[in-house]
Protein backbone atom coordinates (compact mmCIF):
# COMPACT_ATOMS: atom_id res chain seq x y z
CA UNK A 1 0.00 0.00 0.00
CA UNK A 2 1.53 3.37 -0.94
CA UNK A 3 1.81 6.19 1.57
CA UNK A 4 -1.05 8.22 0.16
CA UNK A 5 -3.40 5.27 0.41
CA UNK A 6 -2.30 4.71 3.99
CA UNK A 7 -3.04 8.34 4.75
CA UNK A 8 -6.52 8.05 3.25
CA UNK A 9 -7.20 4.98 5.39
CA UNK A 10 -6.04 6.92 8.46
CA UNK A 11 -8.33 9.82 7.58
CA UNK A 12 -11.25 7.41 7.19
CA UNK A 13 -10.47 5.82 10.58
CA UNK A 14 -10.19 9.27 12.17
CA UNK A 15 -13.63 10.24 10.88
CA UNK A 16 -15.10 7.09 12.45
CA UNK A 17 -14.92 8.96 15.76
CA UNK A 18 -17.22 11.88 14.90
CA UNK A 19 -19.50 9.52 12.96
CA UNK A 20 -19.78 7.31 16.01
CA UNK A 21 -20.58 10.25 18.32
CA UNK A 22 -23.24 11.73 16.04
CA UNK A 23 -24.72 8.39 15.08
CA UNK A 24 -24.88 7.10 18.64
CA UNK A 25 -26.50 10.30 19.86
CA UNK A 26 -29.11 10.04 17.13
CA UNK A 27 -29.85 6.32 17.36
CA UNK A 28 -29.11 5.31 20.95
CA UNK A 29 -29.90 8.48 22.84
CA UNK A 30 -32.74 10.09 20.87
CA UNK A 31 -34.41 7.30 18.91
CA UNK A 32 -33.74 4.87 21.73
CA UNK A 33 -35.44 7.22 24.24
CA UNK A 34 -32.45 7.01 26.54
CA UNK A 35 -32.28 10.60 27.74
CA UNK A 36 -32.41 9.43 30.44
CA UNK A 37 -32.94 5.66 30.31
CA UNK A 38 -35.89 4.25 32.27
CA UNK A 39 -35.22 3.82 35.97
CA UNK A 40 -35.16 0.05 35.76
CA UNK A 41 -34.29 -0.65 39.42
CA UNK A 42 -37.31 1.37 40.52
CA UNK A 43 -39.79 -0.10 38.03
CA UNK A 44 -41.78 -3.28 37.86
CA UNK A 45 -41.69 -5.44 34.76
CA UNK A 46 -45.16 -4.27 33.76
CA UNK A 47 -44.10 -0.62 34.12
CA UNK A 48 -41.01 -1.18 31.98
CA UNK A 49 -43.19 -2.57 29.19
CA UNK A 50 -45.96 0.00 29.54
CA UNK A 51 -43.77 3.07 29.91
CA UNK A 52 -40.83 2.17 27.70
CA UNK A 53 -40.69 -0.87 25.42
CA UNK A 54 -44.39 -1.03 24.67
CA UNK A 55 -44.73 2.73 24.30
CA UNK A 56 -41.74 3.29 21.98
CA UNK A 57 -41.32 -0.17 20.51
CA UNK A 58 -40.48 0.75 16.90
CA UNK A 59 -38.29 3.71 17.84
CA UNK A 60 -36.28 1.63 20.27
CA UNK A 61 -35.91 -1.31 17.90
CA UNK A 62 -34.63 0.88 15.06
CA UNK A 63 -32.53 2.99 17.41
CA UNK A 64 -30.84 -0.01 18.97
CA UNK A 65 -30.15 -1.75 15.66
CA UNK A 66 -28.66 1.51 14.40
CA UNK A 67 -26.56 1.75 17.57
CA UNK A 68 -25.40 -1.85 17.15
CA UNK A 69 -24.17 -0.90 13.67
CA UNK A 70 -22.55 2.42 14.51
CA UNK A 71 -21.20 1.39 17.90
CA UNK A 72 -18.42 -0.58 16.28
CA UNK A 73 -17.06 2.61 14.65
CA UNK A 74 -15.50 3.25 18.05
CA UNK A 75 -13.10 0.37 17.42
CA UNK A 76 -11.31 1.55 14.22
CA UNK A 77 -11.08 5.02 15.77
CA UNK A 78 -9.45 3.54 18.88
CA UNK A 79 -7.07 1.44 16.79
CA UNK A 80 -5.93 4.50 14.83
CA UNK A 81 -5.37 6.20 18.18
CA UNK A 82 -3.23 3.24 19.27
CA UNK A 83 -1.00 3.69 16.20
CA UNK A 84 -0.34 7.26 17.36
CA UNK A 85 0.97 6.05 20.72
CA UNK A 86 4.20 4.48 19.54
CA UNK A 87 7.41 3.94 21.47
CA UNK A 88 10.59 5.74 20.42
CA UNK A 89 11.59 2.79 18.23
CA UNK A 90 8.22 2.86 16.42
CA UNK A 91 6.83 -0.22 18.12
CA UNK A 92 3.49 -0.45 19.88
CA UNK A 93 4.25 -0.68 23.59
CA UNK A 94 2.03 -1.86 26.47
CA UNK A 95 0.24 1.47 26.80
CA UNK A 96 -0.63 1.53 23.11
CA UNK A 97 -1.80 -2.08 23.17
CA UNK A 98 -3.85 -1.47 26.32
CA UNK A 99 -5.53 1.49 24.65
CA UNK A 100 -6.25 -0.69 21.63
CA UNK A 101 -7.63 -3.52 23.75
CA UNK A 102 -9.88 -1.10 25.65
CA UNK A 103 -11.10 0.36 22.38
CA UNK A 104 -11.89 -3.06 20.90
CA UNK A 105 -13.78 -4.21 23.99
CA UNK A 106 -15.64 -0.92 24.35
CA UNK A 107 -16.64 -1.05 20.68
CA UNK A 108 -17.98 -4.56 21.19
CA UNK A 109 -20.00 -3.43 24.20
CA UNK A 110 -21.37 -0.41 22.36
CA UNK A 111 -22.71 -2.76 19.67
CA UNK A 112 -23.63 -5.85 21.69
CA UNK A 113 -25.76 -4.18 24.37
CA UNK A 114 -27.99 -2.29 21.91
CA UNK A 115 -28.56 -5.60 20.11
CA UNK A 116 -29.89 -7.02 23.39
CA UNK A 117 -32.15 -4.00 23.95
CA UNK A 118 -33.40 -4.32 20.37
CA UNK A 119 -34.36 -7.89 21.27
CA UNK A 120 -36.28 -6.62 24.27
CA UNK A 121 -38.15 -4.10 22.11
CA UNK A 122 -38.97 -6.53 19.33
CA UNK A 123 -40.25 -9.22 21.71
CA UNK A 124 -41.83 -6.87 24.29
CA UNK A 125 -45.36 -7.93 23.45
CA UNK A 126 -44.70 -11.62 22.91
CA UNK A 127 -42.62 -12.77 25.89
CA UNK A 128 -43.15 -12.41 29.61
CA UNK A 129 -42.53 -8.91 31.01
CA UNK A 130 -40.29 -10.42 33.68
CA UNK A 131 -38.06 -11.89 30.99
CA UNK A 132 -37.91 -8.54 29.19
CA UNK A 133 -36.91 -6.80 32.42
CA UNK A 134 -34.32 -9.47 33.17
CA UNK A 135 -32.69 -8.98 29.76
CA UNK A 136 -32.94 -5.21 30.07
CA UNK A 137 -31.38 -5.04 33.56
CA UNK A 138 -28.73 -7.64 32.74
CA UNK A 139 -27.69 -5.68 29.66
CA UNK A 140 -27.48 -2.39 31.55
CA UNK A 141 -25.34 -4.00 34.23
CA UNK A 142 -23.04 -5.32 31.52
CA UNK A 143 -23.04 -1.91 29.77
CA UNK A 144 -22.29 0.14 32.87
CA UNK A 145 -20.47 -2.10 35.30
CA UNK A 146 -17.78 -3.18 32.85
CA UNK A 147 -16.68 0.46 32.72
CA UNK A 148 -13.12 -0.63 33.50
CA UNK A 149 -12.62 -1.66 29.87
CA UNK A 150 -12.97 2.01 28.95
CA UNK A 151 -11.15 3.22 32.05
CA UNK A 152 -8.05 1.20 31.12
CA UNK A 153 -8.23 2.62 27.60
CA UNK A 154 -8.37 6.14 29.00
CA UNK A 155 -5.72 5.48 31.63
CA UNK A 156 -3.32 4.00 29.06
CA UNK A 157 -3.84 6.93 26.68
CA UNK A 158 -3.47 9.40 29.54
CA UNK A 159 -0.33 7.74 30.87
CA UNK A 160 1.28 7.72 27.40
CA UNK A 161 0.54 11.41 26.82
CA UNK A 162 1.71 12.49 30.28
CA UNK A 163 4.83 10.30 30.47
CA UNK A 164 6.05 10.63 26.88
CA UNK A 165 7.53 14.10 26.76
CA UNK A 166 8.61 13.63 23.12
CA UNK A 167 5.14 13.13 21.65
CA UNK A 168 3.68 16.20 19.98
CA UNK A 169 0.25 15.02 18.83
CA UNK A 170 -1.72 15.51 22.05
CA UNK A 171 -1.31 18.36 24.56
CA UNK A 172 -0.68 17.28 28.14
CA UNK A 173 -4.09 18.39 29.36
CA UNK A 174 -5.82 15.78 27.18
CA UNK A 175 -3.85 13.08 28.96
CA UNK A 176 -4.74 14.29 32.43
CA UNK A 177 -8.32 14.75 31.29
CA UNK A 178 -8.46 11.14 30.04
CA UNK A 179 -7.20 9.84 33.39
CA UNK A 180 -9.65 12.01 35.34
CA UNK A 181 -12.56 10.82 33.17
CA UNK A 182 -11.58 7.19 33.71
CA UNK A 183 -11.75 7.75 37.46
CA UNK A 184 -15.11 9.55 37.20
CA UNK A 185 -16.61 6.27 35.96
CA UNK A 186 -16.07 4.58 39.34
CA UNK A 187 -19.52 5.38 40.81
CA UNK A 188 -21.04 3.20 38.10
CA UNK A 189 -20.46 0.37 40.57
CA UNK A 190 -23.38 1.77 42.57
CA UNK A 191 -25.83 1.64 39.67
CA UNK A 192 -27.26 -1.84 40.29
CA UNK A 193 -27.91 -1.09 43.95
CA UNK A 194 -29.78 2.22 43.85
CA UNK A 195 -33.20 3.02 42.46
CA UNK A 196 -33.05 6.80 42.52
CA UNK A 197 -30.68 9.69 42.92
CA UNK A 198 -27.55 10.69 41.01
CA UNK A 199 -26.04 7.20 40.94
CA UNK A 200 -29.07 5.42 39.50
CA UNK A 201 -28.94 4.24 35.88
CA UNK A 202 -30.41 7.55 34.65
CA UNK A 203 -28.98 9.69 37.46
CA UNK A 204 -27.22 13.03 37.22
CA UNK A 205 -23.78 11.54 37.77
CA UNK A 206 -23.99 7.98 36.44
CA UNK A 207 -25.76 8.93 33.24
CA UNK A 208 -25.59 12.59 32.32
CA UNK A 209 -22.16 13.47 33.71
CA UNK A 210 -20.41 10.20 32.82
CA UNK A 211 -21.65 10.03 29.24
CA UNK A 212 -21.19 13.75 28.67
CA UNK A 213 -17.57 13.81 29.79
CA UNK A 214 -16.75 10.58 27.95
CA UNK A 215 -18.13 11.95 24.69
CA UNK A 216 -17.20 15.63 25.01
CA UNK A 217 -14.27 15.53 27.41
CA UNK A 218 -12.48 12.60 25.78
CA UNK A 219 -13.75 11.75 22.30
CA UNK A 220 -14.14 15.30 20.98
CA UNK A 221 -10.74 16.73 22.03
CA UNK A 222 -8.77 13.53 21.33
CA UNK A 223 -10.61 13.09 18.03
CA UNK A 224 -9.81 16.68 17.09
CA UNK A 225 -6.08 16.20 17.60
CA UNK A 226 -6.17 12.85 15.76
CA UNK A 227 -7.84 14.45 12.77
CA UNK A 228 -5.43 17.36 12.89
CA UNK A 229 -2.51 14.91 12.84
CA UNK A 230 -3.74 12.78 9.93
CA UNK A 231 -4.83 15.83 7.91
CA UNK A 232 -1.44 17.47 8.49
CA UNK A 233 0.27 14.47 6.95
CA UNK A 234 -2.28 14.38 4.12
CA UNK A 235 -1.56 18.03 3.27
CA UNK A 236 2.16 17.33 3.23
CA UNK A 237 1.74 14.50 0.70
CA UNK A 238 -0.99 16.04 -1.52
CA UNK A 239 1.27 18.66 -3.24
CA UNK A 240 3.26 15.70 -4.57
CA UNK A 241 0.12 14.14 -6.02
CA UNK A 242 -1.24 17.36 -7.53
CA UNK A 243 2.14 18.08 -9.05
CA UNK A 244 2.20 14.59 -10.59
CA UNK A 245 -1.28 15.17 -12.07
CA UNK B 1 10.79 26.18 31.68
CA UNK B 2 13.08 23.20 31.34
CA UNK B 3 12.68 20.79 28.41
CA UNK B 4 11.66 17.99 30.69
CA UNK B 5 8.79 20.16 31.90
CA UNK B 6 10.28 20.65 35.36
CA UNK B 7 10.39 24.12 36.76
CA UNK B 8 13.68 25.31 38.13
CA UNK B 9 13.48 24.57 41.83
CA UNK B 10 11.63 27.32 43.66
CA UNK B 11 13.56 29.03 46.39
CA UNK B 12 12.45 31.45 49.05
CA UNK B 13 11.64 34.71 47.34
CA UNK B 14 11.88 33.03 43.91
CA UNK B 15 9.55 34.10 41.08
CA UNK B 16 9.11 30.45 40.09
CA UNK B 17 6.06 28.83 41.68
CA UNK B 18 6.59 25.29 42.96
CA UNK B 19 5.41 22.35 40.90
CA UNK B 20 5.66 21.51 37.23
CA UNK B 21 3.13 22.46 34.56
CA UNK B 22 2.03 18.85 34.30
CA UNK B 23 1.14 18.58 37.97
CA UNK B 24 -0.72 21.89 37.96
CA UNK B 25 -2.70 20.62 34.97
CA UNK B 26 -3.50 17.40 36.83
CA UNK B 27 -4.52 19.32 39.96
CA UNK B 28 -6.77 21.55 37.87
CA UNK B 29 -8.43 18.56 36.19
CA UNK B 30 -8.85 16.78 39.50
CA UNK B 31 -10.34 19.90 41.07
CA UNK B 32 -12.78 20.14 38.18
CA UNK B 33 -13.96 16.57 38.79
CA UNK B 34 -14.35 17.18 42.53
CA UNK B 35 -16.16 20.44 41.80
CA UNK B 36 -18.65 18.48 39.69
CA UNK B 37 -19.12 16.05 42.59
CA UNK B 38 -19.71 18.89 45.02
CA UNK B 39 -22.15 20.65 42.71
CA UNK B 40 -24.06 17.41 42.08
CA UNK B 41 -24.18 16.80 45.83
CA UNK B 42 -25.49 20.30 46.54
CA UNK B 43 -28.09 20.00 43.77
CA UNK B 44 -29.33 16.68 45.16
CA UNK B 45 -29.32 18.06 48.69
CA UNK B 46 -31.61 20.89 47.65
CA UNK B 47 -34.21 18.36 46.60
CA UNK B 48 -33.89 16.19 49.72
CA UNK B 49 -32.91 18.50 52.56
CA UNK B 50 -34.59 16.50 55.33
CA UNK B 51 -33.05 13.22 54.19
CA UNK B 52 -29.59 14.76 53.86
CA UNK B 53 -29.78 16.51 57.22
CA UNK B 54 -30.97 13.35 58.97
CA UNK B 55 -28.25 11.26 57.36
CA UNK B 56 -25.60 13.84 58.16
CA UNK B 57 -26.51 13.70 61.84
CA UNK B 58 -25.51 10.04 61.79
CA UNK B 59 -21.96 11.02 60.88
CA UNK B 60 -19.58 11.66 63.75
CA UNK B 61 -18.16 15.13 63.20
CA UNK B 62 -15.31 14.33 65.61
CA UNK B 63 -13.92 11.92 63.03
CA UNK B 64 -14.10 14.70 60.45
CA UNK B 65 -12.46 17.21 62.77
CA UNK B 66 -9.69 14.80 63.73
CA UNK B 67 -9.00 14.05 60.07
CA UNK B 68 -8.86 17.76 59.31
CA UNK B 69 -6.29 18.38 62.03
CA UNK B 70 -4.29 15.32 60.94
CA UNK B 71 -4.10 16.46 57.33
CA UNK B 72 -3.28 20.08 58.22
CA UNK B 73 -0.42 18.92 60.46
CA UNK B 74 0.78 16.54 57.76
CA UNK B 75 0.81 19.39 55.24
CA UNK B 76 2.87 21.44 57.66
CA UNK B 77 5.38 18.59 57.90
CA UNK B 78 5.67 18.52 54.10
CA UNK B 79 6.28 22.28 54.05
CA UNK B 80 9.06 21.80 56.59
CA UNK B 81 10.50 19.00 54.47
CA UNK B 82 10.52 21.17 51.32
CA UNK B 83 12.21 24.02 53.20
CA UNK B 84 14.78 21.60 54.65
CA UNK B 85 15.46 20.26 51.14
CA UNK B 86 16.23 23.77 49.93
CA UNK B 87 18.78 24.03 52.74
CA UNK B 88 20.09 20.53 51.82
CA UNK B 89 19.33 19.21 55.31
CA UNK B 90 18.76 15.58 54.33
CA UNK B 91 18.14 14.26 57.86
CA UNK B 92 15.52 16.91 58.48
CA UNK B 93 13.88 16.14 55.14
CA UNK B 94 13.65 12.45 56.06
CA UNK B 95 12.30 13.21 59.52
CA UNK B 96 9.56 15.52 58.33
CA UNK B 97 8.55 13.31 55.45
CA UNK B 98 8.38 10.41 57.88
CA UNK B 99 6.08 12.38 60.14
CA UNK B 100 3.94 13.42 57.18
CA UNK B 101 3.65 9.77 56.16
CA UNK B 102 2.67 8.65 59.66
CA UNK B 103 0.02 11.34 59.84
CA UNK B 104 -1.29 10.22 56.47
CA UNK B 105 -1.43 6.71 57.88
CA UNK B 106 -3.37 8.01 60.88
CA UNK B 107 -5.88 9.58 58.49
CA UNK B 108 -6.20 6.31 56.59
CA UNK B 109 -6.78 4.29 59.77
CA UNK B 110 -9.31 6.82 61.03
CA UNK B 111 -11.20 6.67 57.74
CA UNK B 112 -11.23 2.86 57.70
CA UNK B 113 -12.51 2.78 61.27
CA UNK B 114 -15.24 5.23 60.35
CA UNK B 115 -16.24 3.17 57.28
CA UNK B 116 -16.24 0.02 59.38
CA UNK B 117 -18.54 1.53 62.00
CA UNK B 118 -20.93 2.68 59.31
CA UNK B 119 -21.02 -0.69 57.58
CA UNK B 120 -21.51 -2.50 60.89
CA UNK B 121 -24.52 -0.32 61.62
CA UNK B 122 -26.01 -1.29 58.26
CA UNK B 123 -25.20 1.93 56.42
CA UNK B 124 -23.85 1.32 52.90
CA UNK B 125 -23.43 3.37 49.72
CA UNK B 126 -26.84 2.07 48.65
CA UNK B 127 -28.66 3.25 51.82
CA UNK B 128 -29.64 6.59 50.28
CA UNK B 129 -28.15 9.19 47.93
CA UNK B 130 -26.45 11.10 50.78
CA UNK B 131 -24.49 7.99 51.72
CA UNK B 132 -23.77 7.24 48.07
CA UNK B 133 -22.09 10.64 47.92
CA UNK B 134 -20.45 10.23 51.33
CA UNK B 135 -18.80 6.93 50.43
CA UNK B 136 -17.93 7.97 46.87
CA UNK B 137 -16.45 11.37 47.68
CA UNK B 138 -14.52 10.23 50.74
CA UNK B 139 -13.33 7.05 48.98
CA UNK B 140 -11.95 8.97 46.00
CA UNK B 141 -10.29 11.40 48.43
CA UNK B 142 -8.95 8.40 50.37
CA UNK B 143 -7.34 7.07 47.17
CA UNK B 144 -5.65 10.45 46.74
CA UNK B 145 -4.34 10.19 50.31
CA UNK B 146 -2.90 6.74 49.57
CA UNK B 147 -1.28 8.02 46.35
CA UNK B 148 0.18 10.96 48.26
CA UNK B 149 1.55 8.67 50.95
CA UNK B 150 3.26 6.51 48.33
CA UNK B 151 4.88 9.59 46.80
CA UNK B 152 5.97 10.87 50.23
CA UNK B 153 7.46 7.46 51.06
CA UNK B 154 9.33 7.43 47.75
CA UNK B 155 10.80 10.88 48.38
CA UNK B 156 11.79 9.92 51.91
CA UNK B 157 13.50 6.76 50.66
CA UNK B 158 15.65 8.78 48.25
CA UNK B 159 16.15 11.89 50.37
CA UNK B 160 19.58 11.10 51.79
CA UNK B 161 21.03 10.28 48.36
CA UNK B 162 19.36 13.03 46.32
CA UNK B 163 18.73 16.06 48.49
CA UNK B 164 20.41 19.03 46.87
CA UNK B 165 19.73 17.96 43.30
CA UNK B 166 17.34 20.04 41.19
CA UNK B 167 15.43 16.94 40.14
CA UNK B 168 14.76 15.86 43.72
CA UNK B 169 13.74 19.37 44.69
CA UNK B 170 11.31 19.62 41.76
CA UNK B 171 9.90 16.18 42.58
CA UNK B 172 9.48 17.00 46.26
CA UNK B 173 7.75 20.26 45.41
CA UNK B 174 5.38 18.35 43.12
CA UNK B 175 4.60 15.93 45.94
CA UNK B 176 4.12 18.85 48.32
CA UNK B 177 1.76 20.55 45.88
CA UNK B 178 -0.26 17.37 45.50
CA UNK B 179 -0.40 16.81 49.27
CA UNK B 180 -1.59 20.36 49.92
CA UNK B 181 -4.24 19.84 47.24
CA UNK B 182 -5.43 16.69 49.04
CA UNK B 183 -5.57 18.73 52.23
CA UNK B 184 -7.55 21.55 50.60
CA UNK B 185 -10.01 19.02 49.20
CA UNK B 186 -10.68 17.71 52.70
CA UNK B 187 -11.21 21.25 53.98
CA UNK B 188 -14.13 21.46 51.55
CA UNK B 189 -15.35 17.88 52.07
CA UNK B 190 -15.47 18.07 55.87
CA UNK B 191 -17.94 20.94 56.22
CA UNK B 192 -19.97 19.89 53.21
CA UNK B 193 -20.54 16.32 54.38
CA UNK B 194 -20.27 16.64 58.16
CA UNK B 195 -21.36 20.13 59.13
CA UNK B 196 -23.71 21.69 56.58
CA UNK B 197 -27.18 21.98 57.97
CA UNK B 198 -26.36 20.84 61.49
CA UNK B 199 -28.27 22.75 64.13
Amino acid sequence: MDNETKRLVSIAFAWCGPLFVLGYLAFWAILGHNVPPPNMMGMTSAQLIAEYYGKYQNDIAIGMIGSATLGMLYTPWSLLLATMLREDDGSLGPLSLTEAAGGILTGWLLAFCPAMWATCALLANSISPDLVRTLHVMTWIIYDCTYMITTIQLAALGAYIVLNKKQTVFPAWTGWCAIAIGIAFVPLVLMPFVSDGPFAVGGTWNFFFVFAIWLFGFQVPVGYYMLKEVMKHAQVTSPVLSHAN
Amino acid sequence: MRRDGASPAATVGSANPPGTDGLWTFVFMDMAIFLMMFLTFMAERRGHVDLYTASQLQLDELFGLANTLILLTSSWMVVEAVNASRRRAAARVSRHLGLAFLLGLAFAVSKLVEYSLKLQSGITPATNSFYSFYFFITAVHFLHVIAGMICIAYCRAHASARVGTARFQAGLENVGLFWHFVDVLWIFIFPMLYLLGRP
